[in-house]
């Protein structure tokens, strides 16, 4: 019989939806001078966008616009349409492979929060935020932060996938991928692709405690909650030793994946003990970035 | 090669237990902790990196496994190889009788030859081999086992006849696996050897006179004692040589102390001693010792007697009628050799007659005998009739009093007692007319009539019942005892016993069972280190 990962707590207690309020509010004061200055860059570098197609040319183009490569073929003018630099609306994936719900507490619990976090702050600050999970939903509007945080709430763990078959689609711009990138090969593999049709990508990791090291202490049933394999293990200091290393390489493998593609990865330990906003402000500085 | 038994073969039910215990064994294990991971590929690789594989069924090591637990069982169930065949009992059967003890020309008795092969065989015999010596001799049969019938410490001497032949001993002692050495002189008409047994004769033929039969009159209560000694001769030659009678006697006129003695070979010849003995008791040896004669145990005799009863008899009568008290006094005196005296009060005699008067006795009188003896409460008894009296006492045994007639008796004046005599009461009911009282000092015999009012003193039975009522009365009556080693005649015949036999070859002994409890536990052991091993 397939071992079941245990219920976790809800991931939006009433003292969360409290602390969420504080927390957008008070990140939209440190959000309004980056917004400014985002705004002004992007009308400076306004030629420098991402290229999104051609259109032909009419009067009253600017001429630097103009894709002399394509008159050179055609004989024809075409105008360079560019995307915008800074999309107005920003993605949240959020990874629900079965490995998500390993932890105590459980990392899909963070990972819950952390997501409500991210898309609250995006309604707050952006125009709009699609949430890619199993489906994607989108929501406009900061009055949409709770029908956000009602969907992530009601998202479950898909049991047997794993987190190379999840949809990781999106439109150009800012993407913030929440996941345990427990394979890095497949998250660079994923990173590449979404470089190459314009996402900006940001990795999240909510980390829990068996991300770092392995407690000794006998005989354990290891279970991989996306195979449903089992297998008996006696971890003793020496395996727990082993198993803390491969850990640290872990690490390294999925800092370099997100390095290599010109991305960064995020690395949060939210607390779990309290909902205290300034200790999850501090704990997730990162937010601000 | 035969299989080895089990000696708690019920032990082998832990196996039953052990069942469950090895299909658990069999399961790979089954923690109870389980860790949910997202590290999969991680744990496998720092087990790579350990060279550890996941635990799993390996059928070599769970079978080592099951034979160990199955040897392990089998060395509780105490695995024994049995041993070979052969003798594991052997048991020395000695002739312990007299005739053992003679000493012919080797100097040396056959008892003691046999203890000396007993000891040499003992020592020869594999310690697995369970020993046991078995002495016979008179009236009793002497076991010894373990090292105490190896080294025989005690032989004791050769006494008396055999209680049974060796032949019924020896097949007593015989059973499968068991050897049987019967040490004895030879002597013929013991029985035919059982089957099996290994006889061993170490007598030797030798000359020999014994005292075959010691007869003894004995004249009590009078000192008077004659002994008659039988003496024969169980050999070929003549045998000459002295008889002596010595011990508590003073020999009787024409009775000498010691005598020659002439015996022809074979012929018997009655000697007669005439003594008066002790009064106080003792003892008289018969010892003959002719020349040549090997064996001495059958040279002697015992007469051991008790003391003789004091004899003063102190008559007490009514009145100047006591004719048949003081005649009965006199010839109670004369039938046991004492002397009458006159009774005085205080007065310590060995004998105490009454007749007739009035009061009663100090309480434990000593032997005594009072008729009509009366008391204060007595009353007169007209004409008492006889109704039976006890035959089965000594005092009236074979006594016809059919012809006792009692003119003037006294109900209700004897002391508690056995009832010997009873008679009839002009009410028809019964009451004692003579009973026996017994005391410390002695007993004593009370008639309810005074002879003059009966005739029982002119019975002819009436002598015969005083010189009873005197031997009954005695605390200590006649005691004698003839004491010789000679119970069966044949014994002291030497005459034909043979010997010079040697011991017969060694037997096969048997190989002791073999315990394998330890080896199979080793091999247990040696199954586990191997399983240890595998991976």
């Amino acid at each position: 019989m397939k071992r079941a990962i245990p219920a976790s707590e809800p991931p939006f207690p009433v003292e969360f939806r409290t602390m969420l309020e504080q927390i957008l509010r008070h990140a939209g004061r440190v959000q309004g001078a980056r917004m400014q200055s985002l705004r002004t860059q992007r009308q400076a570098l306004q030629q420098s966008g991402t290229f999104h197609g051609h259109r032909a040319y009419t009067q009253g183009d600017d001429l630097r616009r103009i894709d002399w490569n394509a008159y050179a073929r055609t004989g024809s003018l075409f105008v360079k349409l560019l995307a915008e630099e800074e999309a107005r609306a920003a993605t949240v994936i959020l990874d629900v492979s079965a490995s998500m719900g390993v932890g105590t507490p459980s990392r899909w619990v963070s990972s819950q929060r952390l997501a409500a976090i991210l898309c609250g702050l995006s309604l707050v600050h952006l125009d709009a935020v699609a949430l890619v999970a199993d489906g994607v939903t989108s929501y406009a509007g900061r009055r949409s932060v709770g029908l956000a945080l009602d969907r992530i709430e009601a998202l479950r763990l898909l049991e047997g996938v794993r987190e190379a078959e999840l949809p990781t689609r999106g439109s150009p711009g800012r993407v913030h991928w929440i996941s345990d990138f427990v394979d890095p090969e497949v998250t660079e593999r994923t990173l590449h692709r979404m470089r190459r049709i314009g996402m900006r990508v940001t990795g999240w990791v909510a980390a829990i405690a068996d991300d770092f090291a392995i407690e000794a202490g006998g005989w354990r049933m290891l279970c991989d909650p996306e195979t449903g394999r089992e297998q008996p293990v006696r971890v003793d200091a020496e395996l727990a030793a082993a198993m803390t290393r491969e850990l640290q390489v872990l690490q390294r493998q999925q800092e370099q994946a997100f390095a290599r593609t010109g991305f960064v990865l995020q690395r949060v330990s939210l607390p779990t003990d309290s909902f205290e906003a300034g200790k999850w402000m501090e704990a997730a500085w990162s937010f601000r970035r | 090669m035969e299989l080895p038994s089990l000696s708690s073969p019920e032990r082998l039910w832990w196996l039953v237990a052990l069942l469950p215990v090895l299909y658990l064994l069999a399961q790979p294990p089954r923690p109870q902790k389980t860790l949910f991971t997202a590290h999969a590929a991680q744990w496998q690789r720092a087990l790579q990196q350990l060279q550890r594989r996941p635990p799993r069924f390996r059928a070599l090591r769970w079978l080592l496994l099951s034979l160990a637990c199955i040897v392990l069982a089998v060395a509780s169930a105490g695995p024994v190889q049995a041993g070979t065949a052969g003798v594991e009992r052997v048991v020395f059967l000695v002739d312990g009788s007299m005739s053992m003890g003679a000493r012919a020309g080797s100097g040396t008795t056959a008892f003691l030859r046999a203890v000396e092969s007993v000891r040499a065989l003992a020592s020869r015999i594999p310690a697995h081999v369970e020993v046991e010596t078995v002495v016979a001799r008179s009236g009793s049969i002497e076991r010894l086992g373990g090292p105490f019938a190896r080294a025989w410490t005690n032989p004791g001497e050769p006494v008396g006849a055999l209680p049974a032949s060796l032949a019924e001993l020896a097949n007593a002692c015989a059973r499968e696996g068991t050897l049987v050495y019967v040490f004895g002189d030879g002597q013929p008409g013991r029985g035919a050897a059982p089957e099996g047994v290994r006889f061993v004769a170490l007598g030797e033929s030798a000359a020999n006179a014994a005292l075959v039969k010691v007869e003894v009159v004995d004249g009590w209560p009078l000192a008077s004692l004659v002994v008659r000694a039988t003496l024969r001769s169980f050999s070929d030659r003549p045998m000459r040589g002295t008889i002596a009678w010595r011990g508590s006697g003073t020999p009787a006129s024409g009775s000498a102390a010691s005598s020659e003695v002439a015996l022809e070979p074979g012929a018997s010849k009655t000697l007669e001693f005439s003594c008066e003995r002790d009064v106080n008791g003792g003892s008289i040896q018969v010892q003959c010792a002719l020349d040549g004669d090997a064996l001495a145990a059958d040279d002697v005799a015992e007469i051991v007697f008790g003391p003789l009863p004091r004899t003063q008899i102190a008559v007490q009568a009514e009145g100047d009628d006591a004719t048949f008290a003081k005649a009965a006094g006199k010839a109670l005196a004369d039938a046991v050799g004492g002397t009458v005296v006159e009774a005085k009060p205080g007065m310590s005699v060995g004998f105490l007659l009454v007749d007739g008067g009035t009061g009663s006795l100090p309480k434990d009188p000593g032997p005594a005998l009072t008729f009509g003896l009366a008391r204060k409460e007595s009353q007169p008894w007209p004409s008492p009739l006889i109704v039976d009296w006890d035959r089965s006492d000594p005092i009236f045994e074979g006594v016809d009093l059919s012809e006792l007639e009692i003119a003037q008796g006294l109900a209700e004046t004897l002391p508690a007692g056995r009832v010997l005599m009873t008679g009839q009461l002009p009410d028809g009911s019964s009451a004692p007319l003579c009973v026996l009282e017994d005391g410390a000092r002695g007993r004593a015999v009370h008639f309810a009539f005074r002879l003059q009012d009966s005739n029982l003193g002119l019975l002819a039975a009436f002598p015969q019942i005083l010189l009873r009522c005197f031997e009954r009365t005695q605390l200590q009556g006649r005691s004698l005892a003839v004491r010789t080693q000679v119970t069966d005649p044949a014994e002291s015949d030497l005459s034909k016993l043979s010997g010079g036999a040697a011991v017969q070859s060694a037997p096969v002994w048997s190989t002791p069972p073999r315990d394998l409890a330890a080896w199979f536990a080793i091999a247990a052991l040696l199954l586990l280190a191997l399983r240890s091993g595998l991976r």
